[in-house]
């Protein structure tokens, strides 16, 4: 487990630097002269391009602006938006909280019914819940959660209107901001009307997301369970009059959680991606607008800097996941 | 009722494949309390069916299609779940091959035993720590509460059988069912299991089939042997009559493989069990058959010792 | 008890596997039939607009309705087919081919060359793929091609990853071996042997990365960064319909629909390819 944990801290540095040559580089891949374009195309005055350029650091050999662009990041600069003229750090942190409860509602209301479905569906093989199991499964997969979202806006709030889209809270309503998760905001400030339309508006962007969990879930529980249930150990459970339940909950599922692990390996960057997409449908004002309208706008500097930060979170959650499965398995532990 | 421990009575095993086959073909036998029956037989005799249907519980997709077996007088495959969950592990338990597989990799060797008894009525916390550190010391593992929090893999494979026959033992059970117990281990290691086996049924007073494709470790351990053939007994008795004087050539054969000069393998090939058997399994590779063959034979002879065969009588 | 798993159980299983798979060769072949036979038979031109008949519902003239501009949709959802799965395709081609190139000779020269592209391609892992298109696509600008860019270059990891570890492997065998020992030049025995042996796993991981690549093309074509209207594209129709939910909800379910039949279909077409070349499938 040590040399498991050195190599992969070891190698950590050497992917991140990777990342951010990638996100460096992404600046020119802009056709043309990017300084000219970000001072306002052709019909901009030499002087403002320049300023650009310089303002860029484009004017610099390529391996200084990679090493001052590094060494900012060091120090948690992460440039300044182009339009606010505000850091981008400053800005990220006021978007990530919105983000991430949304990502963690659904993954809240996912995880739970896709472990659900996917034990079900492995005790009781080629039963209904597996049929239903595998067919929410294959759909939660295929369906594009942006067309999804729009799906459910049309029956919920269209149709049927029982539940709002549209931001975290309907217009004109004010909560006392501290957390900048409206949700949580309410709460602190005990009002009750406005967690319940925070609630309200956090539901169906939410549900839309939660279908990627659902669906992967169930998918790799099922597998999962499926292949303990058949193991050598089991029947020796079942010899030796150990409860079914006991050897579900138990013998099943504690060592059906070490494939399970990988599965927040693919989760996360599905998540990521989801999320982006479901943020622009619902106007949710979250990292995913942010980004969107950066990229619409041309801020460099934020599609720079938002990119960056989701592929750490990435690369930093596949190592959590890499380290938590030799915790999990006790041969793993002792031997890496 | 006299002590017979288990009855097994016309058991038949099939398994729902495509055709299916039926594994065991009518076996029926009992065992006294602490008695010693050995079952022998060429792989593929249904001597390992035989041994988990003994506990109701053969893999899907095989099926107890037929047959009693009582445990003490109770009827196992009549059973509620929770009835036979209970007489599981307590009044008869199982020892399986391969104890690396066969134990819960992720969970200490201690807590394994635990459960056993904790579902068998152990209330009492400390107590069952107690028992625990018993057992393990009974089956010969030194520093008990040591060993007790180390997992399956930290273990030799001469270690992780004792842990499976303290589990085995937990709770006294009546009848315990090894199967192949020692395959899987080392030959110096084997013989230590071996005594280990006969030493605590002896002690617990546990009656204990030996399931083995080896002679040798049956004439070693038991006093009862049951020859299979094609998922029946072709020969039953005292070891030391049927060890002497083998009635059956399939018996013959078996021995002469295990302690002859001639080790070669019996020629042919076990009969295909998913289909129908006419007359006498056997007869397609034995050497002394008879136009008479082709009729079932009758297990015959006297107590302590039984053949089928139109051939071979018990002298 | 060795006892394997039943025949029975296997074949029914089998059965149903080959029921999905059909079902996913049909979507495919199906969705291509229509999209390529469709625009011959409803000749509605999917450009031209028509004031009067705007925002319509589902009528004898337009069975899908018009949107906002007045345009067929039905034509537009058929025309936007070719042009999301004709990109899709020619995307997962480039990934293929590049992909593969470079797994295949990294599997083979080894030494630097693999140590480099193995490097690249973990920090290409590294990004989520929508993310990595999305940046792509926003760096170059909206358009066809670049839309091919950013579909295609987060897809070629994945392709490397598996021809090198086919490369790898069966530079080992005796048979490629023996041929570059009797003096067959690097690129016959890599073509002749490497080559082939590769084809079956690399097969599946193009169908599941066509399901990849056609959710990412209505994707940027959703958020803009990718086939700009008025040219119809499955994602951008459904971006133009979104804003008129209320009056016509077909636009909004057909071009879904279509997108969502397209990925079901190349996600089980995977799934039958990983049994049919007995691959435990890319995912």
């Amino acid at each position: 487990m040590k040399r498991l944990l050195r190599r992969r801290l070891l190698l950590l540095p050497i992917t991140l630097l990777g990342v951010t040559a990638v996100t460096f580089l992404a600046i020119h891949l802009i056709p043309g002269d990017p300084a000219e374009i970000l001072a306002g195309g052709p019909l901009a005055p030499p002087e403002a391009v320049d300023a650009m350029r310089v303002r860029l650091g484009l004017d610099q050999p390529l391996p200084v602006q990679y090493i001052t662009y590094v060494s900012r990041l060091v120090h948690g600069d992460l440039g300044t938006s182009l339009f606010t003229g505000r850091p981008v750090a400053t800005e990220i942190m006021e978007r990530l909280p919105t983000s991430l409860s949304l990502t963690a509602a659904a993954v809240l209301i996912g995880l739970p019914i896709g472990a659900g479905l996917g034990v079900l569906a492995a005790v009781r093989r080629d039963g209904l819940i597996d049929h239903a199991a595998r067919t929410v499964a294959l759909l939660g997969l295929s369906l594009p959660s942006f067309w999804l979202a729009l799906l459910l806006v049309w029956a919920f709030s269209v149709k049927l209107g029982w539940l709002p889209f549209g931001g975290e809270l309907p217009a004109f309503t004010e909560i006392e901001r501290r957390t900048g998760v409206a949700l949580v905001d309410a709460m602190l400030a005990g009002d009750v009307g406005g967690f319940v339309e925070a609630l309200r508006h956090l539901a169906l962007p939410a549900i839309t997301l939660a279908v990627i969990p659902i669906a992967l879930t169930a998918r790799y529980a099922r597998g999962a369970f499926a292949e303990q249930l058949a193991s050598p150990h089991i029947r020796t459970a079942r010899a030796f009059g150990i409860p079914e339940r006991v050897i579900v909950w138990r013998y099943v599922a504690r060592n059906a959680m070490l494939p399970l692990v990988t599965l927040f390996g693919v989760l996360l960057p599905a998540l990521l991606g989801g999320a982006v997409l479901i943020e622009v449908v619902f106007s949710w004002p979250g990292l995913g607008t942010y980004l969107l309208s950066a990229i619409q706008g041309r801020d460099y500097a934020v599609v720079q800097a938002v990119t960056l930060l989701l592929a750490v979170l990435y690369v930093l959650a596949s190592l959590v996941v890499d380290l938590s499965y030799g915790l999990l398995d006790p041969r793993i532990r002792e031997r890496g | 009722m006299t002590d017979a421990v288990l009855e097994v009575r016309d058991l038949h095993v099939e398994f729902a494949t495509d055709p299916p086959v039926r594994a065991v073909r009518g076996v029926g036998f009992t065992l006294a309390a602490g008695e010693r029956l050995g079952i022998v037989g060429e792989s593929g005799c249904g001597k390992s069916v035989t041994a988990t249907a003994l506990l109701g519980l053969v893999d899907p997709p095989g099926r107890i299609v037929e047959g009693s077996i009582r445990v003490r007088g109770k009827e196992l495959l009549s059973a509620a779940a929770a009835d036979l969950r209970a007489i599981r592990g307590s009044e008869i338990a199982m020892v399986f091959q391969d104890p690396m597989s066969s134990l819960n990799p992720v969970a200490r060797i201690g807590r394994q035993i635990e459960d056993v008894l904790t579902y068998h009525g152990w209330q009492d916390r400390g107590s069952r720590r107690r028992r625990v550190a018993e057992l393990l010391r009974l089956v010969g593992l030194p520093d008990p509460d040591r060993r007790a929090r180390a997992y399956p893999h930290e273990l030799s494979g001469g270690m992780r059988q004792r842990v499976m026959i303290a589990m085995a033992l937990a709770n006294e059970p009546a009848v315990l069912v090894a199967d192949e117990p020692t395959t899987a281990l080392d030959v110096t290691v084997e013989a230590q299991i071996l005594l280990l086996l006969e030493d605590l049924t002896a002690r617990t007073g546990a009656a204990i089939v030996l399931i083995s494709h080896d002679l040798r470790v049956v004439a070693e351990v038991c006093d009862r042997v049951l020859v299979f053939y094609a998922g029946r007994i072709v020969e039953e008795g005292s070891v030391d009559e049927v060890f002497a004087r083998p009635a059956h050539p399939y018996t013959r054969a078996l021995l002469e493989l295990a302690f002859g000069r001639d080790r070669r393998a019996i020629p042919g090939a076990p009969p295909d069990l998913s289909s129908m058997i006419t007359g006498c399994a056997y007869a397609p590779r034995c050497s002394r058959r008879i136009a008479a063959c082709s009729d079932d034979p009758v297990l015959e002879g006297r107590d302590s010792h039984r053949v089928a065969c139109w051939v071979g009588a018990v002298r | 008890m060795t006892v394997a798993v039943s025949s029975r159980t296997l074949a029914l299983r089998r059965l149903r596997r080959n029921r999905l798979s059909f079902l996913g060769v049909l979507l495919v072949v199906g969705i291509v039939a229509v999209v390529v036979v469709g625009p011959l038979l409803w000749r509605v031109d999917p450009l031209a607009t028509d004031l009067v008949h705007r925002l319509e519902g589902p009528t004898a003239a337009h069975p899908l309705g018009t949107d906002v501009q007045g345009r067929d949709l039905l034509a537009r959802v058929l025309y936007g087919g070719r042009v999301t799965l004709l990109i899709s395709v020619v995307s997962v081609m480039i990934a293929l081919t590049v992909g593969s190139g470079l797994g295949l000779v990294s599997g083979f020269v080894r030494g630097w060359f693999d140590v480099l592209v193995m490097r690249i391609v973990d920090i290409l892992l590294a990004f989520p793929p929508l993310l990595l298109a999305l940046v792509i696509a926003a760096a170059r600008g909206p358009g066809v091609g670049n839309t091919i860019l950013a579909v295609s270059v987060p897809a070629i990891p994945r392709f490397a990853r598996l021809m090198r570890s086919q490369s790898l492997a069966i530079t080992e065998r005796e048979y490629v071996l023996a041929a570059r020992a009797i003096g067959l030049s690097p690129s016959r025995v890599l073509f002749r042997h490497v080559l082939p042996n590769g084809i079956g796993p690399v097969t599946v991981q193009a169908s599941i990365a066509l399901g990849i690549a056609v959710l990412e093309v209505a994707g940027l074509g959703f958020i803009g960064l990718g086939v700009q209207p008025p040219a119809p594209e499955w994602g951008a129709i459904l971006v133009d319909s979104r804003t008129y939910l209320l009056q016509n909800p077909v636009a909004v379910l057909v071009p879904g629909a279509a997108i969502s039949l397209s990925i079901l279909g190349f996600n089980l077409l995977g799934d039958a390819l990983g049994d049919l070349f007995d691959v435990g499938g890319g995912r």
